[in-house]
């Protein structure tokens, strides 16, 4: 195998993941075309059809009870327009209720994942850091790892806020600056996002897509600095990571919070954005780390959408199952927003060699973030 | 009898997972989705047509039809039927005189019409007007494209039953649906003309000769109703089916003049013709849609209502828990039970076929009518 030069920015010794319990399948599309959608009597017509083709088979979330059954008694969270037709939703202060109840316990069950992967004992954390874009309140889920994993009270926390789907790179990099600078540091990220508190009653067929494809999940990531001698459960290190904000983009995408929840702008030309933009950019920073985009193994793109992975994989030129992790993750998870690309890690590392692996996600900018990760 | 039924609206249909798409409202498709609508299942009817809508083929039903709408709780559909009390059988100078029971006359407008009415009653719903065309299989159902005169919309049932009658079934999954017609088989032909009184009520006149055979009944509303099976080459020496049936009535002593009646002739497809098989993937085909031969004076119905039994106690399965080996199940017992009597059809239709037999057997019949109960009994009993 060939020998990378790049140093070492934090050795990855584990990757823990945890969904709730409960999906929502591809059968309740109709449901949500029925009830939980007031747009026009024909966009209402084409939902079932535009949540087929977002490929999510199931998506996980935190207010269901149950994975089967009628959609309005497994939750109580959102209501039926069929009672109400001028229902738009709980507002923004119910659904932060939901997050603070719900995030917590799945940001711990990710993180006491990742320990017992690790064979590492909580205390020894010297940094933690957490991320999430679906939800807000103080003291967060931050104080809560601290109690309840427990993590020492001196743990030093940043919570990266709002950034969108690819914050948890945003995370990544500043984990790895911790263990980069401190010898003896040891370092938890954790991104946890609650994306089906925000769905959205109208907004066209855009908002349709947004709806259909965001799922919640969490993940945590251990990293130690490169003179640690614990041994890692995976043979996987950050290298290193860059950002690119892709000119005259800005009405591209947006997060913005509003009286119902968190809302979501996308525009149809994201796809040929990338298309135009990413591989030009892409190959001169591999370049300065002395890789091409043919050296790359393992692509875990950010699946913000089933056009967005094929106009990178055109637009960067890969073979047909270049992003089949992706896909993957995406059929049976959904878009998790910043915890998304962990879970394809965590499934690229359970099988053959994907390093050098690259690790991408996009969000509002239009912005992109990228991290190589090499073998250690 | 006679609610009005409404359709559901375009985003209700496409707003469901249906368990069962009907396609085609006629006796098969509306005796299933009855049956099944009764059973809690999730059904949507979609036809063609809006109804009630006259129909010229079919307006007899034998003994047997009559029992198995009884079986399945649907003789009220029959309030205004006539019963038949005979059955004559004619050829040039020759006539016998057959007497039949249980076998009853109404008109396909009427039929029709309470069948559906009692399939929406049971909660199917409906929609009319529009074409339903099979698509694509999915993990979970298969798609069915919805052309109304409005627009366009994609639905989707986790089963679909195709009773959309003889003819092509309309097909945009890609998948191979073969045909077998057979050769030099006739053409169906069917009309209403306004007075019946040239024949005898509650009877069927059937006549035979070498252009094909005729069959004339007067149905509830005194209208008469002509349907034959004619061959092909002779209609077209003759300048057309009026001409060829009136030598038909002419050559048998019917003193009435057809032409003055202008009769307005429905046609069908080359009639005998059969699927290779009559299911596909989340789908079974059932009624005249699976295969026709040419049947005599209400047996089609019967074999209708007989295949929508069938399905009740095949859908439950193929709903929850689609397997491919419905495919296999579906044609299987399909054969058993409509294909076997389609073969005494086809043997009788071949003798019909057969212009020196006509003869003899008639006067065999004429002779000795006992020896007439089997062949009555298959046909009409």
């Amino acid at each position: 195998m060939r020998a990378f030069s790049t140093k070492v920015l934090m050795k990855i010794i584990a990757i823990g993941t945890a969904t709730p319990k409960h999906v929502a399948t591809m059968e309740d599309r109709f449901q949500i075309s029925q009830k939980m959608y007031r747009g026009s009597e024909k966009e209402r017509r084409v939902l079932p059809k535009l949540y087929e083709k977002s490929r999510v088979q199931q998506r996980h979330s935190c207010i269901l009870g149950s994975s089967s059954g009628d959609l309005m008694e497994r939750q109580s969270l959102y209501e039926s327009v069929e009672e109400q037709p001028d229902y738009l939703g709980p507002d923004t202060l119910k659904r932060m209720q939901a997050y603070q109840e719900h995030a917590t316990p799945l940001a711990v069950n990710a993180c006491q994942q990742a320990f017992e992967m690790a064979n590492l004992n909580p205390n020894r954390i010297t940094d933690l850091v957490t991320v999430s874009c679906s939800g807000f309140h103080a003291p967060g889920f931050d104080l809560d790892l601290i109690e309840q994993l427990p993590l020492k009270r001196s743990t030093s926390r940043t919570h990266v806020g709002f950034m969108g789907c690819h914050g948890g790179l945003n995370g990544l990099r500043t984990a790895a600056a911790y263990t980069n600078s401190n010898p003896d540091s040891a370092v938890l990220l954790c991104a946890t996002e609650l994306c089906t508190l925000h769905y959205q009653y109208e907004g066209g067929a855009d908002q349709i897509v947004a709806n259909a494809l965001f799922a919640d999940g969490a993940m945590a990531v251990i990293g130690l600095p490169d003179s640690s001698n614990h041994a890692p459960q995976t043979g996987w290190r950050v290298a290193a990571s860059t950002s690119y904000v892709i000119p005259d983009s800005v009405e591209m995408m947006s997060w913005s919070i509003g009286n119902q929840g968190f809302e979501m702008t996308l525009s149809s030309a994201l796809p040929q954005l990338i298309y135009d933009h990413i591989k030009p950019w892409l190959s001169q920073w591999l370049a300065t780390h002395d890789l091409s985009i043919e050296e790359i193994r393992g692509w875990a793109v950010h699946p913000g959408g089933p056009r967005i992975l094929a106009a990178f994989q055109e637009a960067v030129e890969l073979p047909a199952d270049a992003l089949r992790h992706s896909y993957d993750i995406l059929q049976n998870y959904g878009n998790m927003s910043s915890a998304t690309v962990f879970f394809i890690l965590q499934q690229m590392m359970q099988d053959e060699n994907h390093l050098p692996c690259l690790v991408l996600g996009f969000g509002p900018g239009i912005t992109v973030e990228a991290a190589l990760l090499l073998p250690i | 009898m006679n609610q009005s039924i409404t359709d559901i609206s375009l985003t209700k249909a496409a707003t469901q997972l249906w368990d069962v798409v009907v396609i085609g409202a006629g006796p098969a498709g509306a005796a299933s989705a009855f049956l099944l609508a009764q059973e809690g299942f999730k059904v949507l009817i979609v036809e063609k047509k809006t109804f009630p809508r006259a129909k010229v083929c079919g307006c007899c039903l034998s003994g047997r039809a009559v029992r198995q709408l009884e079986h399945l709780g649907l003789s009220e559909v029959l309030t205004r039927a006539i019963p038949l009390k005979s059955f004559v059988l004619k050829s040039a100078s020759q006539s016998v005189r057959l007497p039949t029971a249980g076998g009853v006359v109404l008109s396909r407008a009427e039929l029709d019409y309470n069948l559906l009415q009692r399939a929406v009653s049971a909660g199917a719903d409906l929609i009319q007007g529009s074409t339903a065309i099979l698509g694509q299989v999915n993990d979970h159902s298969r798609t069915i494209t919805l052309q109304s005169p409005a627009e366009t919309i994609l639905l989707e049932a986790k089963l679909i039953l195709c009773c959309s009658g003889l003819g092509e079934i309309p097909n945009n999954s890609g998948e191979e649906i073969p045909v077998d017609v057979e050769k030099n088989s006739k053409i169906g032909v069917a009309a209403i003309v306004d007075s019946g009184n040239w024949i005898e009520s509650q009877t069927i006149e059937m006549i035979v000769d070498r252009a094909g055979y005729v069959g004339l009944v007067q149905l509830e509303d005194g209208k008469l109703n002509l349907a034959a099976a004619l061959n092909r080459a002779i209609i077209k020496q003759a300048g057309g089916v009026t001409q060829v049936i009136s030598g038909m009535l002419e050559r048998t002593g019917f003193g009435t003049k057809l032409s003055a009646f202008a009769p307005q002739w429905q046609g069908t497809l080359p009639i005998t013709r059969q699927l290779r098989c009559p299911a596909f993937p989340r789908t079974f085909v059932l009624g005249d849609a699976a295969g026709y031969v040419e049947p005599f004076t209400g047996e089609g119905m019967a074999w209708a209502f007989e295949s929508a039994e069938l399905v009740q106690s095949l859908a439950g399965q193929a709903i929850h828990n689609w397997k491919p080996q419905f495919v296999q199940d579906w044609n299987f017992h399909h054969q058993k039970l409509v294909r076997r009597r389609q073969l005494t059809c086809k043997i009788i239709k071949r003798m019909l076929d057969t212009p020196w037999l006509i003869r003899p057997a008639i006067n065999l019949l004429s002779i000795a009518p006992q020896i007439s109960r089997p062949f009555v009994r298959s046909i009409h009993g």
